[in-house]
C-alpha cells in the first residue's frame, strides 16, 4: 500500500487557502505596527511627564514639549481603530479559511462519498486492519 | 524523516486503535471551562464597570473647585483613585475574558479534529481496509503553541497592568492640587510619568495575544480543511481499491 498522497483524486486546493495567510499576516503585522507606535508613544509620554504640570502648562507654540503634547493626545485616537482594522483582517482570514473548508467538505469529501460509498456498500468487508 | 511536503502538509500514517492524540483529547474536555472562565472574566468586567462607572457620576457630579481643592474631602480622592486605578487594568482583564472565549473555540476545533482522526480510522477498520490517517500537518504543531502563546502575552498583560494600577492607586491618592504641583524630579511626578508612560503600550499589547489565537483558530481550521480533503482520497482510493482499479 503506497503512503504517497493521491492529488489526483481531488480538485487541487481552493483558492482560499492561498488568500487567508496574506489577510492574517497583513492582521497580525497592523497589530504589530500598532504596539510599535505605542512603544514609540512611551519615549514620548516620558518625555512629557519629566516636566512638571506647570512647564507642561506654559509649553510656547512650535515647541518640542507642546508637540510631544499634541501628539499624546491625538496619535492614540487612531491607534485604537487602527488595531481594529488589524483584527478585522485576521477575522477576515479565519472567514476565508472557513470558506476553503466549506468548498472542500462540498468538492473534495463530499463529492468522494457520493461516488465511493455505493461502491464500497456493495463491496464485501474483511477483517479490521491496524497498523504498527 | 518526513519531506517538506509532509511537514507542512501531513503525511500519511497507519493506525492501529480508533484514538484521538493527546492534545485532543485534553481539548475535548478543556474548552467547555475555558468558556466559562472566560464567560466569567466578561461578567465580572461589566460589574467593575458599572462600580467605575458609579463613581466617576459621584467624582464629576461635584464642582472642579470641590474635586481640585488641596483639602479635597476622602471620599473624592478614594472615587478619583479607583477611576484611574481601574482605567489601567481593566481593559487588560476584559481582553482576556475574549482570549478566553476564543481558546474555547480553538480547543473545540482541536476536538472536531480528533472526531475526524477517530472516525477515519473506525469507518477504514470497519470495511476491513489499513486504517490510514493524515500525520499532524504544520499548521496542526502551531495552533495549540500559538492559543497559549496568545493567553500568556493577555497574562502577562494583566499583571503589568495590574501592577501599573497599584502605582495609579499611589499617584491618585494625593489630591489634584498636590499631583499637580509635584516639583521636577519627585517621586509623585515620576510615578505619574510611569502609570502614563506604561498606559500608552498596555492598550496595544493584548492585541497582539488576541492576534495570536486568531492566526490559530486559522491555522486550526485549515488543518480541518487539509483532514477533509485527505479523507475524499482516501474514501476514492478504497472505492477503487475495491473495485480492482
Amino acid at each position: 500500500m503506497s503512503y504517497q498522497h493521491r492529488v489526483d483524486l481531488i480538485p487541487s486546493p481552493p483558492i482560499q487557502t492561498r488568500v487567508y495567510p496574506v489577510l492574517i499576516a497583513v492582521g497580525f503585522l497592523i497589530v504589530l505596527a500598532a504596539l510599535v507606535i505605542g512603544v514609540a508613544l512611551a519615549a514620548t509620554a516620558s518625555d512629557v511627564f519629566d516636566n512638571t504640570k506647570a512647564v507642561r502648562d506654559a509649553a510656547l507654540p512650535g515647541s518640542s514639549l507642546l508637540s510631544d503634547q499634541s501628539g499624546l493626545a491625538a496619535v492614540p485616537l487612531w491607534v485604537q481603530p487602527f488595531t481594529f482594522l488589524g483584527i478585522g483582517f485576521l477575522i477576515a482570514g479565519i472567514f476565508t479559511v472557513f470558506w476553503g473548508l466549506l468548498r472542500s467538505l462540498r468538492e473534495a469529501r463530499g463529492a468522494a462519498m457520493l461516488e465511493a460509498v455505493p461502491a464500497l456498500l456493495l463491496q464485501p468487508t474483511g477483517e479490521p486492519k491496524g497498523g504498527e | 524523516m518526513a519531506t517538506t511536503s509532509e511537514t507542512l502538509f501531513g503525511g500519511r500514517t497507519v493506525l492501529a486503535r480508533p484514538e484521538a492524540t493527546t492534545m485532543q483529547k485534553v481539548a475535548r474536555y478543556m474548552w467547555v471551562p475555558m468558556l466559562l472562565m472566560g464567560l466569567m472574566v466578561i461578567a465580572a468586567s461589566v460589574v467593575i464597570g458599572i462600580t467605575n462607572a458609579a463613581a466617576a457620576s459621584d467624582y464629576f457630579g461635584l464642582p472642579q473647585a470641590v474635586r481640585g481643592a488641596a483639602d479635597a474631602p476622602a471620599s473624592v480622592i478614594d472615587d478619583r483613585q479607583f477611576i484611574e486605578s481601574t482605567n489601567v487594568w481593566l481593559p487588560g482583564l476584559q481582553l482576556l475574558g475574549i482570549g478566553l472565549i476564543l481558546s474555547a473555540i480553538t480547543f473545540s476545533l482541536a476536538s472536531i479534529l480528533g472526531v475526524f482522526r477517530a472516525g477515519g480510522v473506525r469507518l477504514q477498520q470497519a470495511l476491513g481496509r489499513e486504517a490510514q490517517s493524515l500525520t499532524p500537518p504544520i499548521t496542526a504543531r502551531l495552533f495549540p503553541m500559538l492559543m497559549m502563546m496568545g493567553l500568556m502575552v493577555l497574562i502577562v498583560n494583566l499583571v503589568i497592568a495590574a501592577i501599573i494600577g497599584g502605582l495609579a492607586w499611589d499617584v491618585y491618592g494625593n489630591s489634584i492640587a498636590e499631583i499637580n504641583a509635584a516639583p521636577e524630579g519627585s517621586a509623585l511626578l515620576d510615578d505619574l510619568g510611569t502609570v502614563n508612560t506604561y498606559k500608552t503600550w498596555l492598550a496595544p499589547l493584548p492585541f497582539i495575544g488576541i492576534a495570536m489565537i486568531l492566526v490559530g483558530i486559522s491555522f486550526a481550521v485549515h488543518t480541518i480543511l487539509q483532514v477533509i480533503r485527505f479523507q475524499g482520497q482516501r474514501i476514492r482510493e478504497l472505492a477503487q481499491a475495491g473495485a480492482g482499479k
